[in-house]
């Protein structure tokens, strides 16, 4: 029953897989970006992204057509809704990787603008997140997911620190503001990557739950019924 | 079904067929003992009615019937014998126990009959008379060939019988004792038998088990100690073939794991069959943890995703390109081959990938130093060119602008010549401190700090900068003083062209460690961005090219005080903070073999 169970849902996973690589290369790519300022890395997170969208809306049309058969069990409707909510997830953080290398790209006109050091940080620290929320996922590690959703706290509090940084500069030259803007802009999108990244491992415990339930209690499989 | 155990199988059987043949040595030997008894009874029986046979017959013949039974009575009891006379029509005429006259018609007796037909017989059968088993025999009186009466000599089989059951008696219990020796005979045989085949047997087990270095005991009988010899050279067979496997095993995962370049293997559904340790360092992954499991979960990294696919899909080897997004970008190249089985199967994927980040990098270094080493002959020549024709235009005949136009001529001659001296220096002492020419001795550090400073001295005076010399001057080292000179000057130079006016240069040496002298060139300058510092010692690498270039640097300054310090076997490095300054640091041997190399 296991056996044919995951392979009914092997192909949309790859896929999902793929995406995630996919999403996790212009994520570092952009972090690179932005530590060394380089722009062509910037331009091809920029180009990379159509890929990322067309992915998303395959893997999308797949899980509808697996949802549409009325054969589909209970435990797989369970797992393909997680699958559909971290598709979409990861295309806003694809997008979001875009709207960072965009501000690379304009950042990069200001030579003298020295970034400040927290806003390496900010990205490191939620590349860490977005990782460790794909490696949840991969490995379907409702622990480490946990984790990832405790890590989004530092994020949320460095990305607050980095609002003070940017105002406190903005204050000192005020010359400088529209270039400190994009920068807080870069900011704002690592913040919300990192809450994506929240999401994904939120969903990763919503489908190992799934299973669990299904190894288990009586009352467990009508409230799964009901649900689907 | 529950197995029997062997042993109660040969016991059981053993002792079967010892109780049968008790049973059937009973049962023939009973019966002929009895058959013997009775026939010397019944011969004894006819003897003695052949002896009394004229004695009867005379009584018959006269008669005298009273008489006859007197003498049977008389006879009987001497002899222990039951005598009986009866006429041919079965009447009893006389009778050693009974009285004749009681007695009912005997013609009916089988003896009798058979007497009556002239026969001698016998009989055993119950006696009513006696009350107990008795045997008969009886013969005819014959008087002139004609039967005159039957005489009939008769004892009690009782004794005989008694005797014949009590030898089965003894038999049986013979037997018993027998049977029980040979029951316990047997229970020894069958331990006997089946012990070494228990052991065998335990022995096997430990083979299974993997205890290769057991070797069997030897029974003594011969098939069960052929058999353990037999399973002792298997064992020895197959712990060869098992250590010569676990060898080739070891050597495969030594050669595996000790490639430089990343290896692994995939089956058809892009599944991990192995990888070795480069690969899994390279890919940041535990190689215990990603066996049998796709391609998709263990990297993330689509390019060597859709490789793995692209090449399982072909039928010929493969070759691209994949580049890894981590701290930095690795660029790897990667070969994937098909593994085929004998039938030409395919069976899975290796895949073997080759880390060219350096290569890539030093490619990158070379093409931009063609670029830029263009680039920068290109700007004076074009200056130089532009003027000139203007010049020829029509422009020398204005005296002023000639002048003028001359004048910036000269300038970008001299930088066209400042390149190429800065290029050919840089030429020079690649190749002979490639070919080891450039001759080091141990000399005085201040000596060439003190020098280098007064090279620079004007121009620091003019922006109104102050050099410190901080420098013992007993502290050597192991140079070529007009190098480092040359490597020293464009150091502090550098220092003063990137200052602002009235700002302080430090120079300072010290022997920092057994074998190796510091010196620092220190300033307040613009500083330099963490991003430039890998690059900084490139050639013709400018992090600003405009302020470069109107401060007369040729991009090629720090490159060649890179190359001088290597020629020393030493080696130069930077730190720097934007908005603070920068210090530069080169490093020499103190002496000869100290700094690890040998210096010609």
């Amino acid at each position: 029953m296991t056996e044919r169970h995951i392979s009914e849902t092997q192909p949309l996973r790859k896929s999902l897989l793929r995406l995630c690589a996919l999403v996790e290369e212009n994520a570092r790519r952009c972090v690179l970006a932005i530590r060394t300022r380089d722009r062509e890395g910037a331009q091809r997170v920029i180009d990379a992204d159509h890929e990322i969208d067309a992915l998303e809306i395959a893997i999308e049309e797949h899980c509808e057509e697996m949802l549409q058969r009325n054969t589909l069990p209970a435990e797989d409707v369970r797992l393909v809704i997680g699958f559909l909510r971290i598709n979409a997830d990861l295309e806003r953080v694809g997008d979001l990787s875009t709207n960072i290398a965009r501000g690379v790209l304009a950042i990069g006109q200001y030579e003298q603008l020295v970034l400040p050091a927290e806003i390496v940080e900010l990205a490191e620290g939620t590349l860490t997140m977005l990782t460790k929320s794909l490696d949840a996922f991969m490995h379907m590690d409702t622990e480490g997911a946990r984790t990832v959703c405790q890590m989004d706290g530092e994020v949320d509090d460095m990305y607050r620190s980095m609002i003070g940084v940017v105002r406190d500069r903005i204050m000192a030259e005020p010359a400088m503001t529209e270039r400190l803007l994009h920068v807080l802009s870069l900011a704002r999108a690592m913040e919300r990557i990192a809450d994506y990244a929240t999401n994904i491992s939120e969903n990763v415990v919503y489908m190992n739950e799934g299973r669990i339930v299904r190894h288990g209690r009586m009352h467990s499989h009508g409230a799964e019924a009901t649900d689907s | 079904m529950k197995k029997k155990r062997l042993f109660w199988q040969l016991y059981t059987s053993n002792f079967l067929i010892i109780f049968l043949a008790l049973f059937a040595f009973t049962f023939l030997i009973s019966g002929s003992f009895k058959n013997i008894l009775f026939s010397q009874v019944s011969d004894d029986l006819k003897s003695r009615a052949q002896l009394l046979h004229e004695e009867i017959l005379h009584f018959v013949r006269s008669d005298h019937a009273n008489d006859l039974d007197a003498y049977c009575v008389d006879l009987g009891r001497r002899s222990s014998t039951r005598i009986t006379v009866i006429l041919p029509d079965g009447t009893v005429i006389a009778d050693s126990e009974r009285d004749p006259e009681s007695m009912d018609n005997h013609r009916r007796r089988p003896e009798i009959r058979k007497a009556m037909d002239g026969q001698v017989s016998t009989s055993t059968r119950f006696s009513a008379t006696l009350q107990q088993n008795t045997m008969y025999a009886a013969i005819p009186l014959l008087d002139r060939g004609s039967i005159i009466g039957v005489l009939r000599t008769a004892v009690p089989v009782r004794e005989a019988e008694e005797s014949v059951e009590a030898l089965q008696w003894q038999i049986v219990l013979g037997g018993l004792i027998i049977t029980l020796l040979a029951g316990l005979i047997s229970l020894v045989i069958s331990r006997r038998i089946t012990r070494p085949i228990q052991r065998l047997k335990d022995g096997a087990a430990r083979f299974a088990g993997g205890d290769l270095d057991f070797r069997l005991p030897v029974p003594n009988s011969e098939e069960l100690s052929d058999l353990a010899n037999v399973m002792n050279t298997m064992a020895t067979q197959l712990q060869d073939r098992i250590s010569i496997i676990t060898q080739q095993h070891t050597q495969q995962d030594a050669l595996l794991s000790s490639m430089m370049e990343g290896v692994i293997a995939f089956d058809t559904d892009e599944r991990l069959i192995n990888i070795n340790r480069s690969a899994a360092q390279l890919l940041k992954v535990d190689a215990e943890k990603v066996l049998g499991r796709s391609i998709q979960e263990v990297v993330r990294n689509v390019g060597l995703q859709r490789f793995v696919e692209d090449a399982l899909a072909s039928d010929t080897a493969t070759e691209g390109y994949v580049t890894l997004v981590n701290d930095r970008e690795r660029f790897l190249q990667v070969h994937g081959s098909i593994l085929k089985e004998m039938g030409g199967q395919p069976i899975g994927l290796v895949v073997v990938l080759n880390d060219v980040t350096e290569l890539r990098a030093l490619e990158n270094v070379r093409r931009d130093f063609v670029a830029n080493v263009s680039h920068e002959l290109k700007t004076p020549i074009t200056s130089i060119k532009g003027f000139v024709e203007t010049l020829l235009d029509g422009a020398i005949s204005d005296r002023e602008d000639a002048v003028r136009f001359l004048g910036i001529v000269s300038k970008q001659a001299d930088r066209l010549n400042a390149i190429i001296e800065d290029l050919l220096s840089l030429s020079r002492i690649e190749q002979s401190s490639d070919a080891e020419e450039i001759v080091l001795a141990s000399s005085s550090v201040y000596d060439a700090l003190h020098a280098a400073i007064q090279v620079c001295q004007h121009d620091a005076d003019m922006k109104h900068i102050r050099i410190h010399l901080n420098c013992e001057s007993e502290i050597t080292a192991l140079m070529n003083p007009p190098l480092l000179e040359q490597a020293l000057v464009n150091l502090i130079s550098n220092a003063v062209k990137y200052s602002e006016e009235g700002k302080n240069v430090w120079v300072s040496a010290a022997q920092s460690k057994q074998n190796e002298v510091r010196l620092e060139i220190r300033d307040e300058g613009y500083g330099i961005e963490a991003e430039h510092l890998p690059r900084l010692f490139e050639r013709f690498y400018r992090i600003d090219k405009a302020r470069s270039r109107k401060l007369g640097g040729t991009g090629l300054g720090l490159a060649i005080v890179k190359h001088i310090a290597q020629a020393h076997h030493g080696n130069v490095d930077v730190t720097s903070t934007p908005g603070e300054g920068s210090t530069f640091t080169v490093t020499l041997p103190v002496n000869r073999g100290g700094g690890g190399e040998d210096v010609a």
